[in-house]
């Protein structure tokens, strides 16, 4: 057999239902195409034709025979019937990318927003019939046209009167897509993507694009603040930066337009930003791009507007080219540059910001150093002293951070850092601890986690045999009796519990109650991993006190040791079990009780 | 929050607190345990017992665990889900969720047809509907997929890969229209699978390029997270020292998310892929294996580690 070269066939129907349905994941996309498209062609007659016009675009919906439709009307350049068949009826052959490659060095052809060709499809995302009234702009012989397709593989066009020039779509809207063809629903799918067009839009009896950014029309342009806002679910944001445009060795002038905005306030997972709204040539392609923004900005939201960007064919998203990488490159900067001046600056909003957005903020600057150079000693912290500041705190704690993530560590670290007059940090909050480690190693800090056992200098070591009967009453099996000098000298003894132990006792008393428990063999590994670990119970030996009972009789010293250890245990913080403090008081009285009866 | 509000709140959000600490890795897992423990303590109080979110808390342990040696604490992992799941109905999103950790534990401790056959049956049992179902369709179906690279079966891996788009694209069509965090968040996963999905069905078809090429374009460029750093390990399964180059950092990448992240069998077997195949950094994969070996509970790696001679 003979090679031949033929070629590939298409089947049209199986691609408009494939491109129709497909390419587009959200119908209301259809307005965008269609509003596009109107707006191009006002572009266009003023681009091809010089006339100076800014016609208004309108856009109605109407029901005639018990069917509902959306009317698109523009007084653009219109079409020819030779245009109509080369590129209304021709899928993925676009008059508007044809314009501006010919035009490429005016620009104007920067307001042309279409590309593919394939705008028209869209259409019947959201109807079953297309209806295209038009007459060509600039020839007063020009015939009108009507065109009409039911999204298969055939179209009709005939001669029609229609009385100006320009073109109407309308858009008779299938039965199931009725729910997105009420005015309102329009309306708000048309602000959404087209609120930057320059060409006016009326939808119904109202205007929705009555000011622009400062950047498409400086004259009652719409504040940052109100861009911000509009990207802050309509809360006033903390703070905006407008971006600029800026040069690129090899891209040459790249037209950044935008409004960056820092939200009231954000909620770890639940309210995280970090994502701009994107318009491209003052279209939106898409409500939230995650990636332009650099990782740590989870606090920062905006809007940005670039001609240069280019829409994947749906236009729903931005390819990921080298002017995508270079721009988020220049807006991290940029970002960076205004916070650190914002630091400097405008220290009231400043601390506004990294009040609101402590958690996130704590989170993301660990995982950047730029971002931590900026917030690190901006940040709050919940200490035993109210909210400080880094800096501010390790002055009040001479150089040293304290902190515990842990309920049951908070009141033994409160009591032997305020005897020497320094405050704790609670860092129990998701980012705190690691924040704070990542500022120790970072910054040469000292950090103690776990006091007492962290820092010798809190608790001195000391030796026993100065109250060698009163050591040997406290012992007690799981217990290190620890002979010690520590502020408050007021307090005879400390009983510190660490919370791995709590844990592991947790563990061990599932494991040892019910075998059978859900969770045993994960919780008796832990158990496991977790041995080695004691309570210490801190003894003052200086304790005036201690040094008195040393010289009891046996049953007295023992009752003075039971007492004052049962004391640091209620007074360690540790989170008991009821029958616990029942036991604990019940020794105590106990203690008391013996020595009342040795009392002569 | 404060205790006193809604008992269920401050459950669920102590459970977010730990379950963030996972997800970001803002400490190694082997520390996260104590937060996780401690979670479990909380959780199994009588004041929570009527709160559904307790099994997400319990659900935590679990995770860590998987997270600190998957392969070793296999059995631990599937029984206690497997009792978990005893005790929610099938509408509950905790079924599918819990389905999905048990399949993971049965691939990990070498039953892939178990495996394949629970992820299917969780799909078409769970009784969920709407975006909840979205959500958790996605991630058994990211099961499905592993399985289908394991199996080597790249017909398969690719139907499930379309049904991933499917979903991704529903989940894409609501979210367009709302900035609800929860949509965001089930459409923003869904992209996720899709990427990860996308290199591991290439890998199951045995096209190496390709699954280079989507993972360069589509997943390299994403935040480290424990289910990129899995795919890398697959992906260097089928790497040599000049298809490797192709892949950005992926060694480093992979090693230095490992290590930070306290993964302490991936950490190993991320090290040992790179040494097998004659990658680099072969010094400091070396050093991870002689301090990190001894602390794995697995055995399965012993063997490997004995012939590079570790």
């Amino acid at each position: 057999m003979t090679s031949q070269i033929a070629s590939l066939g298409l089947h049209l129907p199986g691609l408009l239902k494939l491109l129709g349905e497909h390419l587009y994941s959200d119908p209301r996309v259809a307005f965008r195409e269609l509003i596009q498209n109107a707006h191009d062609s006002t572009v266009r007659r003023r681009l091809e034709l010089g006339h100076e016009t800014r016609e208004k675009i309108e856009v109605e919906v109407y029901e005639r025979d018990g069917r509902s439709f959306v009317r698109f009307s523009d007084r653009g350049i219109g079409m020819t019937r030779e245009e109509i068949e080369r590129f209304l009826s021709t899928i993925g052959r676009g008059r508007t990318r044809e314009v501006r490659d010919a035009q490429i060095a005016r620009a104007e052809v920067l307001e042309l927003v279409g590309q593919f060709g394939v705008g028209v499809l869209a259409a019947f995302l959201i109807g079953d019939r297309v209806i295209v009234h038009t007459r060509r702009a600039g020839d007063p012989e020009a015939a009108g046209w009507q065109w009409i397709c039911d999204g298969q593989q055939t179209y009709r066009l005939e001669p029609y009167e229609f009385e100006r020039e320009g073109t109407d779509v309308i858009v008779r809207i299938r039965e199931d897509r009725l729910e997105l063809a009420g005015l309102p629903d329009v309306r708000a799918a048309i602000t959404r993507y087209a609120r930057f067009l320059p060409t006016p839009i009326h939808v119904g009896d109202r205007r929705i694009n009555e000011r622009l950014p400062e950047w498409i029309e400086p004259a009652a342009a719409l504040t940052d603040e109100e861009l911000g806002r509009s990207v802050c679910d309509d809360e006033p944001p903390l703070w905006t930066l407008r971006l600029r445009p800026f040069e690129d060795d090899q891209l040459g002038l790249i037209q950044l337009h935008g409004v960056l905005a820092i939200p009231p306030d954000s909620h770890l997972s639940v309210q995280e930003y970090g994502h701009v709204a994107v318009f491209v040539r003052h279209m939106m392609i898409t409500r939230r791009d995650t990636e332009l923004l650099p990782g740590w900005a989870r606090f920062v939201t905006g809007v940005i507007d670039c001609p240069q960007l280019e829409p994947t064919a749906s236009r729903e998203t931005i390819r990921r080219e080298r002017v995508y990488a270079r721009i988020r490159e220049e807006i991290g900067g940029q970002l960076l540059r205004a916070l650190n001046r914002l630091q400097r600056e405008e220290a009231a909003t400043w601390r506004a910001i990294t009040g609101a957005h402590a958690t996130l903020i704590k989170r993301d600057a660990i995982r950047s150093p730029a971002l931590f150079e900026v917030v690190a000693d901006e940040l709050p912290f919940e200490t035993t002293r109210g909210r400080m500041t880094l800096p501010d705190y390790l002055q009040a704690s001479k150089g040293t951070i304290y902190c515990h993530s842990d309920e049951s560590q908070a009141r033994t670290m409160g009591l032997l850092l305020e005897a020497s007059s320094r405050p704790v940090i609670d860092a129990k909050w998701y980012a705190d601890e690691p924040f704070l480690h990542y500022y120790s190693r970072v910054r040469g800090v000292p950090l103690v986690r776990e006091t007492p056992t962290g820092d010798p200098n809190l608790v001195e070591r000391a030796s026993e045999d100065d109250l060698p009967r009163m050591f040997a009453a406290l012992q007690e099996p799981g217990v290190v009796v620890r002979p010690s000098r520590f502020s408050p000298k007021s307090l005879p003894m400390l009983l510190y519990t660490p919370r791995q132990l709590l844990l592991r006792e947790f563990a061990e008393h599932v494991v040892a109650h019910d075998q059978d428990d859900h969770l045993a063999g994960l919780l008796g590994d832990y158990a496991q991993r977790r041995e080695g670990t004691h309570r210490l119970l801190f003894v003052n030996v200086d304790h005036p006190l201690l040094r008195a009972a040393e010289a009891l009789e046996p049953a007295m010293l023992r009752a003075v040791a039971k007492i004052l250890k049962e004391h640091a245990r209620l007074l360690g913080g540790e989170r008991l079990p009821f029958d616990t403090v029942v036991d604990s008081v019940e020794a105590m009285t106990a203690g008391v009780h013996a020595l009342v009866e040795t009392l002569p | 929050m404060t205790e006193t509000e809604d008992p269920c709140d401050y459950l669920r959000e102590q459970m977010e607190r730990v379950q963030r600490m996972r997800i970001d890795n803002v400490r190694p897992a082997e520390e996260l345990l104590d937060e996780a423990v401690a979670l479990v303590r909380l959780a199994r109080e009588p004041r929570f017992a009527a709160c559904p979110v307790r099994i997400c808390a319990f659900d935590q342990l679990i995770a860590i665990y998987c997270l600190i040696d998957d392969v070793a604490y296999a059995p631990e992992v599937f029984e206690t889900a497997s009792r978990l799941r005893a005790e929610v109905g099938r509408d509950s999103t905790c079924y599918a969720c819990l389905s999905s950790t048990m399949a993971d534990a049965e691939r990990r401790r070498g039953n892939p047809k178990a495996a394949l056959e629970l992820s299917r049956s969780a799909l078409a049992d769970m009784e969920l509907t709407g975006l909840s179902r979205i959500h958790y369709s996605a991630r058994l179906l990211q099961e499905l997929v592993w399985s289908a690279c394991d199996a080597k079966d790249g017909r398969r891996a690719q139907t499930v890969l379309a049904k991933l788009e499917a979903l991704r694209d529903r989940a894409e069509s609501i979210a367009a229209s709302t900035d609800h965090a929860f949509i965001r968040h089930v459409a923003d996963n869904l992209v996720e699978h899709v990427h990860e999905s996308k290199v591991l069905a290439a890998l199951a078809a045995e096209d190496t390029a390709l699954a280079i090429r989507r993972y360069v374009e589509e997943l390299e460029p994403d935040e480290p997270s424990h289910a990129r750093l899995r795919i890398q390990m697959a992906l260097l399964e089928h790497l040599d020292a000049s298809t490797a180059a192709q892949c950005g950092d992926i060694t480093l990448d992979a090693l230095d998310y490992a290590e930070a992240s306290g993964f302490v069998r991936d950490l190993c077997e991320t090290a040992l892929l790179v040494l097998e195949r004659g990658l680099e950094p072969a010094s400091r994969c070396r050093a991870i294996l002689e301090q990190i070996a001894p602390r794995l509970r697995s055995t399965d790696l012993q063997p490997r580690i004995d012939a590079i001679g570790g």
